[in-house]
Parts: structure tokens; sequence; C-alpha cells
């Protein structure tokens, strides 16, 4: 607000009220001098009106430059009688831009992407071409929150994944029907969080579990087309038993886990914070699970590198199998392109007839820019997993893959074949081949 | 009590101990399994649509009427 524009403000008070004090004068019959007398006492009440009025404007913008923030309501002047209309518009315009009581930094952000694939299958006897959502980082829509309160970081994330033929989860009947997984929403995060420098993260709702994502640490940025979860390719394939000629009901993802922590849960989760790029984490999850990881990510040179260990009590999840999981993943990146990524895991069996689950894998890779639309990646991956659905079990499988990235559209083409082997007892299954061709878009 | 370490458990926890101290510079990690960081076709170099944003330090207006650029909560 400008003092400056008092000045038009005091002579239209002036003459309006000079009008109405004649007019009022003329018809009480009272003399000239009085009328003067009455008009001099007016004009001086008027100027120390607006004399206050004044000290209090400069008070204000002497706040305002200082960057306090300002509480009071806004100033608004009652119109004097005889004020002219734009003079009362020109106030209450400015004093609308005084309305400045703020607490915290908000930011409310709405994302998402698409990832779908055509993905060819084929089992050994028949093959079929399905049209799929890419279960590695499936089609999602979420609102983020952010806000600062004083020392505080607060915030909320409200995550949903669009689930339309999951690619883990179609294949072919017996019957050479396809199956898809069916439409449907899943809730991936309904997650809150507030956190202090120094003093950590706190998270609470349904969101990553604090070992979630310790066996994908992978720098290779080939992961959307093929990663150490091999079963999101074609995990809903079933083998096929050549000897006897029949369809098993034993599915890929039955075969092969990546043993990810305990995934996503409803939990409370507390990140520590990071010093010298370590980090840990506890969680206390659904089914009486626990959950315990630390993350460490730092660049040595012309190296990056980043990995996690974890160690879950799972409970009642998995079946209620399993007394503990240990698995961890690291990935190290050189400014040439090349990269190396290696995981592995394995779950403690309650039953004592029952053989520990164990995997292990590995992944060489190489991004190249050749183009300036972003890198394009390359890998070549190896996965080894025993006794995961059945004592003696061997899952082996291998993957090429191709990812190029089209960095300023935010999308990712990719194109990649694996390989699924499964060695079991009196069986003899053919292997299972898969190839995909697919977008992620980020919009 | 006695402590027993099979060779992996004990490379493990050498790693943990020293990698640490080894110095190298800050860098963050991202899955970006779950949202790639970076731009996005439609939301341009931010990768995200911004809703809502308020900052305390600005003088801003929140009436109906639009104040000068910068002084209020912008929403697309």
């Amino acid at each position: 607000m400008k003092i400056e524009r008092f000045g038009p403000i005091l002579i239209g008070t002036t003459i309006a009220l000079s009008i109405a004090g004649q007019v009022q004068a003329a018809e009480s019959g009272a003399t000239d001098s009085e009328v003067l007398l009455q008009l001099k006492r007016m004009i001086e009440q008027q100027q120390a009106q607006l004399d206050k009025q004044s000290a209090e404007i400069t008070t204000l913008k002497e706040r305002l430059g200082a960057g306090e923030r300002v509480a009071e309501p806004p100033f608004r002047r009652k119109p004097l009688a005889g004020e002219s209309q734009p003079m009362t518009a020109e106030v209450v315009d400015n004093a609308d831009k005084l309305v400045t009581s703020r607490n915290a930094n908000i930011d409310v952000e709405l994302y998402g992407q698409i990832n779908r694939a055509g993905l060819w299958a084929d089992n050994g006897d028949s093959s079929s071409v399905y049209f799929v959502d890419n279960s590695a980082s499936s089609s999602r829509i979420g609102v983020n929150t952010k806000g600062e309160i004083d020392d505080y970081q607060v915030g909320a994330k409200i995550e949903l994944q669009l689930n339309s033929n999951r690619s883990s989860r179609v294949y072919t009947n017996e019957d050479g029907d396809e199956v898809t997984s069916g439409d449907g929403v899943a809730i991936r995060h309904v997650d809150g969080f507030f956190a202090k420098d120094g003093l950590g993260k706190f998270s609470f709702g349904r969101g990553n579990s604090a070992s979630n994502g310790t066996s994908e640490i992978d720098l290779s940025g080939t992961k959307v087309a093929a990663y150490s979860g091999v079963h999101d390719m074609a995990g809903g394939q079933l083998y096929y038993d050549n000897p006897t000629r029949t369809l098993s009901d034993t599915h890929i993802r039955n075969t092969f886990s990546h043993m990810d922590g305990l995934s996503r849960r409803d939990r409370f989760r507390y990140d520590t914070p990071k010093f010298s790029g370590v980090m840990f984490s506890a969680g206390a999850n659904e089914g009486d699970a626990y959950d315990f990881a630390g993350r460490y990510s730092r660049r040595f040179g012309s190296f990056k590198f980043a990995g996690a260990l974890a160690w879950a009590i799972p409970g009642q999840l998995f079946g209620g199998d399993f007394n503990n999981q240990y698995n961890g993943s690291m990935s190290v990146l050189h400014d040439s392109g090349f990269n190396l990524t290696a995981a592995g895991g394995a779950r403690d069996a309650k039953d004592s007839d029952r053989d520990d689950p164990t995997f292990y894998y590995g992944k060489l890779g190489y991004k190249a820019k050749i183009w300036d639309l972003g890198s394009s990646n390359f890998s070549i991956d190896y996965m080894k997993e025993d006794n995961l659905d059945q004592n003696d079990d061997v899952g082996r499988t291998y993957a090429l893959a191709f990812v190029q990235d089209l960095k300023k559209w935010g999308t990712e083409v990719y194109l990649a074949y694996r390989n699924y082997d499964l060695e079991r007892t009196d069986v003899d299954f053919d292997n299972v081949n898969a190839l995909w061709a697919g977008a992620r878009i980020k919009f | 009590m006695r402590i027993v370490l099979d060779p992996i458990r004990a490379g493990v926890l050498f790693t943990c101990l020293v990698l640490p101290g080894c110095g190298g510079e800050a860098y963050l990690y991202t899955n970006d399994l779950d949202i790639k960081p970076g731009p996005g076709l439609l939301s341009g170099e931010k990768g995200a649509f911004t809703l809502i944003k308020i900052r305390s330090q600005e003088r801003a207006n929140i009436s109906a009427q639009p104040g000068p650029a910068g002084t209020g909560p912008e929403t697309r």
C-alpha cells in the first residue's frame, strides 16, 4: 500500500466534507462563521485520523520489509460520506494484498506413468502373445504432498496401481484360453510421514517396508525390462512337462523370487539420517512381521556405488513358513558406462524337513551414449534359485535386455528376451522362453 | 560367549564397517522402478503436475483477485 495515495484521498475527503457541511449549514440556517468553525474542526479531526492511519501503515510496511508475517486482519477503512467510489475500491484492493499469513511451505503434486508391453511366451508346447501391464514397474497414478512447518517436514503419499493384465499373472491354460489377471486398482501407498534433520524420518500407513527394494539395487538402466525380480516378466506362465505331455500347475512366479524384503505393507517405519552415505531403517509390519535394513550409496571418483542389506522376520507373511529372511544387493557404475550388479538372499524355513530357499543374481551392463535422445542401455543377467517351491528345485534364468531412454519425453522403450529353466525331481519341464517390447511413459 | 563368523558374514560386516570410512562424495540412489526421476512427457522438466504450491516467504495473495506475478498460490 502506498502512502502517496492518501494525498488524493485527503483532498477528496476535504472537498466532500466541505460540500456536505455547506448543505448541512444551509439546511439548519446556521451562520457562515459557525459553518466555517464546524468545517475546520471536522477537517482537523480527519487530518488527525489520517495521520494516525499513515503511522500505522508505515509500521506495517516496515514489518513487511523485514520479512515478518502479518497476521492482523486486513486494513479496510469505511468510506466516508461523499467519498468517491474509485478511491474506495483502490483502498480495498490494496488491503487484500496484505493477507499474507502462512505457516508452511506446501507442495501438492500429481504424478504417474503407464507401462505397457507386448509379451510373447512359449512354454515348449505352445506360444501366446499377450498385451500386458509391466509388473516390474506397473502403471500408476499418485498424489504427493510435502510441507515444512518450522524445522519439520511432513507429508503424505497416495499411490494407486492400475492393474490390467499384469505380465506376472497372465498365462494360457490347458484349453488354450488366455487367462488374464483381470482389472482392478491396488493400493500401493497410503502413507504419511514426518521428518526432521538430524532426527530421521517416521512413516506410517501403507508403503514401503523398511526392507523393500533391498534386492533391487541396480544402476544398469535396464531394470524396467530385466532385473532381479525375474518373475515380473512372465511369472504367470505354466511349465510344460514334455514326457507326459501335460501342462503343470506350477507357475514361474512360484519358482523364482528375489526375496525383496517384505515388499509394501501396512507398517510403521523409521529411517535414520544419512551419515557418510549410510542409512538404517527399521519397521513393524502387518502380520507380526519386523524388518531391518541398511543402505549405502556413494560416489568414488569415476565410480558410483549403491548397496543394501536387510534382515526380515516375516511372522505370518509368506505363509508363516519362515523364521528369517536375509537379502541384499549392490551395483557399481563406472563413468565409461560399464556396470555390474549382484543380489542374493536366503530364507530360514521353520519346517526341519524343508530346505532353505536361496537365490543369487548377477548382471553385466553397459550404458552407451549413442544419441542425444538419452542413454542406450544393454545388459545380460543370470539368476539361480534353489528350493523355493519344493525341495531340490533348481531354477535358472538368463536375459538379454535393451532399454533406450528418451529423456526429454519422459519415456523408455525396451526390448528383452528371457529364458526360464526349472529342474525338478521326477519331472522334465521344458524351458519357457519370453520376449517383450514395450514403453514406460511418465506423464 | 564365542562368536563365530563364516566368510560371507565376515565379508559383509567388514564391508559395512569399512565403506563409510572410505570418503567419496555424496550420491543419492533412487529406485527408478517406483517413478523414474526426471522429466515427464506432459509435465515437463519437473516430472509432476503441481496442484498446489505455497511458500511462506511470499506475500501470498489468496483473494480471488489475482495479484502481481509470483505473489499468489500457484495452481495449475
